[in-house]
């Protein structure tokens, strides 16, 4: 299962850029206003970048957060349900799951074609391409899709977790 | 679609979708591809829905939360926590409860320092409750001060919401964050009653050791040694935006850089320490936007269906003294503050409840804080209070959301007392900024 | 058969130009009675501003209210309004308002119908009064500036810092002296109470207004003829209409903040052109930077000065 090994460590690396990101982050952070009150001109970017950080902190940790069980889930009812329901229903919620997320993969993939068609700009402190929020909806919304779906053949019979820290 | 089968069909949605099990997060999106389907207009809904979500989690507001969680993390990882704790731990001594207690001194002053409750909750959840279970604290004397408490952000100056409410009330802002002082101090004492309350009625609730006697000296050297350089840390936060250094958000960051300089200054900083801290701080923000992303756009959902301002025109639509007006707006507050994201909210009912309370005779200035109590109260009400999950989210696993729920409900209690008081004696939040504004 | 449109803003709705759209809502509803009417249905509680043009571009709503410079990178074009000096009236009279329907169509897929609440500016405000130089201007030259993009430009040029702050951020950051000012149109400055703060103003007012009201082009294009001629009508004279409120609203403001203390700092002669100038000319050369072909014919139509 070597592929299955590399999609493993590839969630597990977008999961460390998402920390990697946060970081980088807070430095920004201190780095523009020191310079702000020290009589130096900061960095434009700083406010547009970490704004569009929070995104792709959101993305890139959804897929790695579903395969440890951190999406928070009400499990409690479907607890007091006979094992063999349970497991059922479980599987049947994981495609549930499957089907939404690939979905909305499928409309921000559109969008994002269709954002670059049209050269949109989004104008905050400073100019970032359209198509990007979009693009990243996409990828985060398809790869954790592919994680439920990964979770479905692995044999797992829960989506979400009481929480996982 | 009357506003009650639209209000029916997508609270009812969302409720069976996160009793079976799937993720709070999904459930939302579910519903709210299925939701913008029938509502927008099919297809162009769901396509509509993304660009929302686009807008969601890309906001500056949102930064002091991961800020947080890393401040929270490290305080635990590098063992800066433990050393604060065993200090006070010999100063308080026998006090029985005595963490539950810093808690809410702790998250209290923390709330004077953050503008967001979501903010100050995961800091707290993050530093104080792995400590307090490793000490036999029981869940719900952990999670209820941390839920609780965290709420004050909101409160206590400064605070976001208080500032957006005044400009969308059109009253004096500053009026507005001052009259918040009182009050949400106020609620921090009722905490302490409660906890003392709930110790006496089930003393096993929180641990029974007494620390070792230690003398006077070694009180004064604990306290210099492991507590005073923590002023460091609140001097970053609190400090810069006094000097007028650093906004609220971006004090956030010299906090979390400040506890990187603390570990190191005791010699207890790793790599390790500060990746664990980055993990949590992706766990935890990474779930918390993801559930941001679908809530906020169930909240528009919700409010372009028709069934939140259906909800607000309903409820206020009956001829009643104003004390009964004012008990059906606090419910519409709570009821919404359930599903809908607070400043949405805030836009959907202020130009309703605004005349109302000017017609009522109520002061605006005493309304806004009325409002914000019962706003905040929302965050911790289930089933889709945010703090809620975030207690989860940062709790140790098997917790469940009854368990949050439970602990948190003799808190919201206080809170509910708080507006009882307020209405009775109204002055509570109006004496300070008549006498400073004069 | 009477047509209901469902419209939306971008501003909430306690708001003075949410309530100036409710007022072009309520002459469309008086003079269309049986043929057309408008449900001002909500703003950024249903839709977060800048996805709203997108939202009625594909029919989830009927008509939207806005700054067209939320749209800036898909639409140069807005740039005109920006640095435009003619009154809307004129633009109407001249061909530029034209021009903007069809970039409107173009670009963005929406009908534009008005151009609403011309005529207030954005003014930079400051906690101290700045220096005077010799030459009658101000040296704003370091100074931190809370900024938005539409003028950030502008700022930089006349050696500001432009700052970013989020909104909610504004207040406290004031309060504590974080930041030296902030730019602001006149007429919004009470709404966050931060003229509490802000003692100074500097005089002239800079820039214009960028609000439009747009339709689907489907729905539009659906509409009977007497629907779009009432309208076309109200829209023109909703421009008026509009105008003259926001100029009654600033003389208000005015004297309010002045009676309250607020310096007016006003740049004369050479100096005021110099500061006019250096704004306008910023908003123009974005435009020009685009390479949008409407650049000369758009320039003729709505600046001159
Ligand atoms: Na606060
Ligand atoms: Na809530």
């Amino acid at each position: 299962m070597k592929a299955l090994q590399i999609y493993d460590r590839f969630t597990l690396a977008l999961a460390a850029a998402a920390g990697l990101s946060l970081a980088l982050s807070t430095l920004a952070i201190v780095v523009d206003v020191t310079l702000r009150n020290t009589g130096f001109r900061p960095f434009q970017f700083t406010s547009a970048v970490v704004e569009y950080v929070m995104l792709f902190v959101t993305v890139a940790a959804a897929p790695w957060l579903a395969r440890i069980g951190a999406h928070v889930a009400i499990n409690a009812l479907v607890d007091r349900l006979p094992g063999g329901l349970q497991s059922l229903l479980g599987r049947a919620v994981i495609v549930l799951c499957v089907v939404v997320l690939e979905v909305l993969a499928w409309r921000a993939g559109a969008l994002t074609i269709q954002e670059w068609g049209f050269g949109s700009v989004d104008i905050r402190s400073i100019a970032i391409p359209g198509w990007l929020a979009y693009a990243l909806l996409c990828a985060g919304f398809g790869l954790m899709g592919l994680e439920f779906l990964v979770k479905l053949l692995r044999g797992e019979t829960r989506a979400g977790g009481d929480g996982a820290h | 679609m009357e506003w009650y089968y639209a209000f029916g069909l997508m609270i009812g949605a969302i409720l069976v979708m996160m009793a079976l099990g799937m993720p709070v997060a999904v459930a939302f999106f579910a519903v709210n591809i299925a939701g913008c389907y029938l509502f927008m207009g099919g297809m162009i809904g769901i396509d509509q829905f993304i660009s929302n979500a686009t807008a969601s989690v890309t906001s500056f507001a949102l930064v002091p939360i991961p800020l947080f969680v890393i401040m929270g993390e490290l305080f635990f990882h590098t063992g800066l926590a433990i050393r604060i704790f065993d200090a006070l731990d010999k100063c308080l001594g026998s006090v029985r409860g005595r963490l539950s207690y810093l808690t809410v001194a702790g998250g209290t002053l923390f709330a004077t320092l953050s503008g967001s409750s979501m903010a100050n909750t995961a800091m707290l959840g993050t530093s104080l409750a792995p400590e307090m279970t490793q000490r036999g604290y029981k869940p719900h004397m952990i999670m209820g001060p941390i839920l609780a408490t965290g709420g004050l952000a909101m409160i206590i100056p400064p605070s976001t919401l208080a500032v957006l409410l005044g400009s969308l009330a059109r009253i004096d802002v500053g009026a507005l964050l001052i009259a918040g002082l009182v009050p949400g101090v106020i609620l921090a004492g009722m905490y302490v009653v409660l906890i003392r309350t709930q110790i006496a009625l089930d003393p096993e609730a929180t641990p029974s050791y007494v620390p070792e006697k230690v003398s006077r000296g070694e009180m004064v050297r604990a306290l210099l040694v492991e507590v005073a350089p923590m002023g460091l840390v609140i001097f970053c936060v609190i400090g810069l935006i006094l000097l007028g250094w650093a906004t609220p958000t971006e004090s956030a960051a010299f906090g979390a850089l400040s506890v990187v300089a603390l570990a190191a200054l005791y010699g207890r900083l790793s790599w390790r320490a500060i990746v664990m801290s980055l993990r949590g701080a992706v766990v935890v923000s990474g779930m918390m936007f993801m559930i941001i992303l679908g809530s906020t756009t169930f909240s528009q959902l919700l409010a372009f269906s028709g069934a939140s301002s259906g909800l607000i025109g309903w409820a206020t639509g009956f001829t009643v003294s104003p004390y009964v007006m004012l008990l059906a707006m606090v419910l519409v507050l709570i009821v919404l503050g359930m599903f809908m994201d607070q400043l949405s909210i805030m836009m959907l009912t202020l130009p309703i409840f605004m005349p109302l309370i000017g017609t009522m005779g109520f002061d605006p200035i005493w309304f806004g804080v009325v409002m914000l109590l019962a706003l905040e109260l929302s965050l911790a009400t289930p089933p889709f209070g945010m703090l809620l999950f975030v207690m989860l989210g940062v709790s140790p696993p098997g917790t469940t959301i009854t368990q949050v729920a439970r602990a948190a409900l003799p808190f919201i209690g206080c809170t509910l007392l708080l507006i009882v008081l307020l209405t009775i004696f109204p002055g509570l939040a109006l004496w300070l900024p008549g006498m400073i504004e004069g | 058969e009477e047509v209901t449109l469902r419209a939306i803003s971008a501003f909430p709705k306690p708001l003075y130009f949410s309530q100036s759209f409710q007022n072009f809502v309520d002459m469309v509803n008086e003079r269309g009675k049986g043929v057309i009417r408008i449900d001002y249905i909500g703003g950024p509680e249903m839709f977060p501003p800048n996805q709203q043009v997108d939202a009625v571009r594909r029919g989830v709503v009927d008509m939207q209210y806005g700054p067209a410079t939320y749209y800036l990178g898909k639409m140069p074009e807005a740039d005109a309004w920006v640095g435009m000096t003619v009154s809307a009236a004129e633009a109407r009279e001249n061909g530029g308002f034209a021009i903007m329907q069809k970039a409107f169509s173009e670009k963005l897929n929406v009908e534009l119908l008005a151009h609403a609440d011309t005529g207030f500016n954005f003014h930079i405000y400051t906690l101290k009064e700045p220096k005077k130089l010799e030459d009658g201007s101000l040296d704003l030259d370091g100074l931190k500036i809370r900024s938005q993009p539409i003028y950030k430009g502008f700022f930089e040029g006349m050696g500001i810092i432009p700052v970013s702050v989020p909104v909610p951020d504004v207040y406290t950051g004031l309060e504590r002296g974080t930041f030296d000012g902030s730019g602001w149109p006149i007429l919004a400055i009470k709404d966050l109470s931060w003229d509490k703060f802000l003692r100074f103003r500097i005089d002239p007012g800079f820039f214009n207004s960028d609000l439009a009201v747009v339709m689907n082009t489907a729905k539009w294009e659906g509409l009977s003829e007497e629907a779009k001629t009432i309208l076309t009508e109200v829209s023109a004279e909703y421009e008026k209409s509009s105008t003259a409120a926001i100029e009654a609203t600033i003389e208000a403001t005015d004297k309010q903040v002045r009676d309250e203390g607020m310096t007016v700092i006003t740049l004369e002669g050479a100096a005021r052109e110099k500061f006019l100038d250096a704004a306008y000319d910023s908003a123009w050369n974005r435009m020009k930077e685009s390479g949008t072909p409407n650049y000369e014919e758009l320039r003729k139509d709505y600046y001159s000065r």
